[in-house]
């Protein structure tokens, strides 16, 4: 008995140190430290122009800076530029860049550098966000921390767009090379948080402080160093964890990893929303799915608590229209896809004239034809091959009949983007901002993207005029109708936004947890205030 | 008539061997276990599909759920019942599609010599020397994960070895005063080959179909772990699969561990009864 007593003491005594330490550590960031971040392979090239994936991302936007970042609430925000200001007309957009910035070999950050970064971007067509230059007239730059964009017409993606994902570089060193998409970019001078001072393919990228930067609050970040570190895959990413190799994944761990971290002291879990979403799409082709009642039937019958339950463990939020959630104010709430009701699905298919005449089970079309239809899909993403299951149990429930197509990834994106050849596609897509833009871009009836072969002159309308609003409340006026229209419309149904888990070592605190797997917990805005306990 | 007492009196002894043979019948019993939980599975276990009770995510064996619950909330037992139907559906299509490429193959590359010969047995050693894994994982992504076109890919990959079994010994035969005989008399060639070559050969083949099957599971499981199975039928390899990737292969160890036991069964049960049959029909081995 004694012996117990003394071990509830002691104990009580262990813990009452421990969270006396956390207090303590908490309130004292100081100088110093390697954070070590997990990452499961290489980034496609150093080149802050070329570089299009996640890794490259999370390492190239710490050592090039962006005019515009993402705040917690996804809205964006300046960074190295002061403010935007948009003129009435909405034609004319000035940067204003924030003052006595340099690059990392010492040279002066200037206008000069964002508008040269702007014309090579378009001149080149290195980049997807190219394209919003087909909007710009003319680019001036009155003074060295100023840069006026005079446009052909109002396009308030214009900005979001050039702004969140284009990387300002160095004109002093980009306009030496001869070839900017061979350039490898070995020895990146750039103007950020952190610096590129090591790296061997494969296996490391170390990257150190500089010496000053604003966004830190001591004036520079507290880290010495961060080296991120390539594991095969995920699994080994997490173990490297727990061993204490890594303090942090760049990479999202799966919900399994999150939850046993959850209730490991040594470490914190956070969470964070994709900013895309994952949805089924109808191809208008199909004679089936061209009927408005099949697809307003369909988006009735699917049960999105219990996919988001079973397929993503919890770890997801519902979508309502066509736009997410995560974009809090460009969300109409009165557009609300219809409530998982498989009664009101089935009432709506025999008010259409859909009825089993032939008693084997699965519904006839009015001209006759059972209702089967095939449903194609990346049959690789676990995530998506567990929806799929769901959907198709949904689908049985009112009588239609849903076959699973797994696909390997190219052959699906073969199938969907080239030969349109599909009934339904199961896929997601991995970031949509500036929904005034992005809306175009998917739904259009022109739109490349449109594999569904949408074509609906009311949607066409408002995505036009919502594209090139003169100002933000036009847009939103544009946005809210196109919202309650899609949702008759029904071209797509969305299905959910998944919400990504990140972990991270207590012997560190001051981390930020911005929106998507694209930031994380690895955003310079995050980084450059971390500090070692 | 004499033919007929003779044929009796083969069997007997054949049945007298193998059941001499413990590992054989222990084989024998194996393989009509399976065969009875696959015809009367809709007996044993209620289908599953789809998803079943929040609640019931992955929860460990109870009576309610002798070998636990999946990550979607569903039954593994009825799972692994059902899963035996696949199994055995893909073994048998399998060795039937095998059978028929290769036994004929081997026959005639046995019977005749020269040109059949060599290129009978040449295919047969490009199919052997095939990187085939790879190449089932291609096919099975063209053809779209079905199970029969599962059972038709496996089978084209396994004729091979059966029609090297079956010219070996068609070689051993062929020369025989009575198939010399039946020539002389003017048989015609196929009559040769299937009414009286054919039966002497067949405990040799019969052999290796048991390792045909056996493998044909070991590679449908394979297939479905590597996400090529039929997306929607429950197979052994599919639920190690589901297990694998529900990232809860150590912390729901039952989700893994039953199917794993039913395929080791299923592959021992039938290499076993592989045995015991080589042994009945084997003279040397059956006077030990």
């Amino acid at each position: 008995m004694k012996k117990i007593a003394f071990l509830v003491v002691l104990g009580l005594l262990v813990s009452l140190f421990a969270t006396s330490g956390l207090v303590f550590a908490q309130e004292e960031a100081k100088f110093g430290g390697t954070l070590n971040i997990g990452i499961t392979t290489d980034p496609d090239s150093l080149n802050p122009f070329i570089s299009n994936d996640r890794i490259g991302s999370w390492i190239l936007n710490n050592i090039y800076p962006t005019l515009l970042v993402m705040n917690q609430d996804s809205v964006k925000v300046p960074y190295v530029a002061e403010e935007i200001i948009t003129s009435e007309n909405g034609k004319k957009v000035t940067v204003k860049l924030k003052e006595g910035l340099t690059w990392q070999d010492g040279t002066p950050f200037t206008s000069a550098d964002v508008k040269f970064t702007g014309e090579l971007l378009y001149e080149k067509k290195l980049q997807w966000q190219a394209d919003v230059f087909n909007e710009v007239e003319s680019v001036e730059t009155p003074d060295a921390t100023t840069v006026v964009y005079n446009l052909k017409r109002s396009y308030p993606g214009f900005m979001g767009t050039f702004g969140f994902w284009q990387r300002i570089v160095p004109k002093h060193i980009f306009e030496d090379i001869e070839n900017v998409r061979e350039f490898a970019n070995k020895e990146p001078i750039g103007m950020g948080p952190f610096k590129l001072v090591d790296f061997k393919r494969g296996q490391y990228y170390t990257l150190a402080r500089v010496d000053e930067w604003f966004d830190s609050p001591a004036g520079k970040p507290y880290l010495e160093k961060i080296i991120f570190r390539i594991y095969p895959d995920v699994n080994t990413m997490v173990l490297a964890l727990k061993r204490g190799e890594i303090d942090l994944t760049a990479k999202d761990i799966p919900f399994t990893a999150a939850q046993e971290l959850k209730s490991n002291p040594n470490f914190t879990v956070k969470q964070t929303p994709s900013l895309g979403f994952v949805y089924i799409g109808f191809n208008y082709k199909n004679e089936f799915l061209k009927d408005d009642a099949v697809r307003q039937a369909i988006a009735t019958a699917i049960d999105r608590k219990k996919i988001i339950m079973f397929a993503l463990r919890g770890d997801g939020k519902l979508i309502n229209t066509g736009i997410s959630p995560v974009y809090g104010d460009v969300v109409n709430p009165e557009a609300k896809l219809p409530q998982y009701n498989p009664e009101q699905a089935a009432e709506i298919l025999s008010n259409s004239g859909y009825e089993d005449t032939d008693g084997n089970g699965i519904l006839n079309a009015p001209s006759g034809k059972d209702v089967v239809l095939e449903l194609i899909y990346d049959g690789n993403d676990i995530y998506l091959k567990k929806t799929a299951q769901i959907l198709v149990t949904n689908f049985q429930d009112v009588g239609l009949k849903l076959e699973l197509v797994p696909l390997e990834k190219s052959t699906y994106s073969d199938l969907l983007f080239n030969q349109k050849k599909f009934d339904i596609n199961l896929g997601g897509w991995g970031i949509i901002d500036e929904a005034s833009d992005s809306m175009y871009t998917l739904y259009h009836s022109t739109a490349s993207l449109n594999f569904m072969s949408l074509n609906s002159e009311k949607l066409d309308t408002y995505m036009e005029d919502a594209r090139f609003a003169s100002n933000q409340k036009i847009m939103q006026e544009n946005l809210d109708e196109f919202q309650l229209e899609f949702i008759e419309e029904m071209p797509v149904v969305t299905l959910y936004v998944q919400q990504y888990n990140f972990a991270y070592s207590n012997d560190f605190a001051g981390f930020e947890i911005y929106p998507s797997d694209l930031k994380g917990l690895v955003d310079p805005q995050s980084l450059s205030q971390v500090y070692k306990k | 008539m004499t033919a007929k007492i003779n044929e009796t009196s083969l069997w007997k002894e054949f049945f007298k061997a193998f059941f001499k043979h413990r590992l054989g019948v222990i084989g024998l019993v194996g393989v009509i276990a399976i065969i009875f939980v696959a015809l009367f599975a809709p007996m044993i276990a209620e289908p599953v599909s789809g998803y079943g009770d929040v609640a019931d995510i992955l929860k460990p064996p109870s009576l309610k759920h002798p070998f636990g619950t999946d990550d979607m909330g569903l039954d593994i037992f009825s799972q692994v019942v059902w899963g035996t139907r696949t199994s055995l559906k893909v073994g048998f299509m399998t060795v039937i599609i095998a059978a028929m490429i290769g036994i004929p193959i081997g026959l005639f590359s046995g019977y005749f010599s020269g040109l059949i010969s060599t290129l009978g047995m040449g295919l047969a050693d490009i199919f052997l020397t095939l990187p085939v894994l790879p190449l089932m994982i291609i096919m099975a992504a063209l053809m779209g994960p079905d199970i029969k076109n599962i059972a038709l890919i496996i089978g084209l990959f396994s004729w091979p070895q059966l029609a090297r079994i079956t010219r070996a010994s068609t070689l051993s035969v062929k020369n025989m005063e009575y198939v010399v005989a039946t020539r002389s008399v003017g048989a015609k060639t196929s009559r040769i080959l299937f009414r009286h070559i054919l039966p002497n050969v067949s405990a040799s083949i019969l052999v290796n179909m048991t390792i045909v099957i056996a493998t044909a599971i070991l590679t449908e499981a394979g297939l479905s772990f590597l996400g090529l199975g039929d997306p929607l039928s429950y197979s052994w390899g599919k639920i190690l699969e589901n297990a694998h990737q529900s990232g809860a292969f150590l912390s729901a160890w039952w989700f893994s561990f039953f199917p794993s036991i039913a395929i080791m069964f299923f592959v021992i049960s039938f290499n076993f009864l592989g045995m015991g049959i080589r042994e009945g029909f084997n003279p040397k081995l059956r006077n030990r």
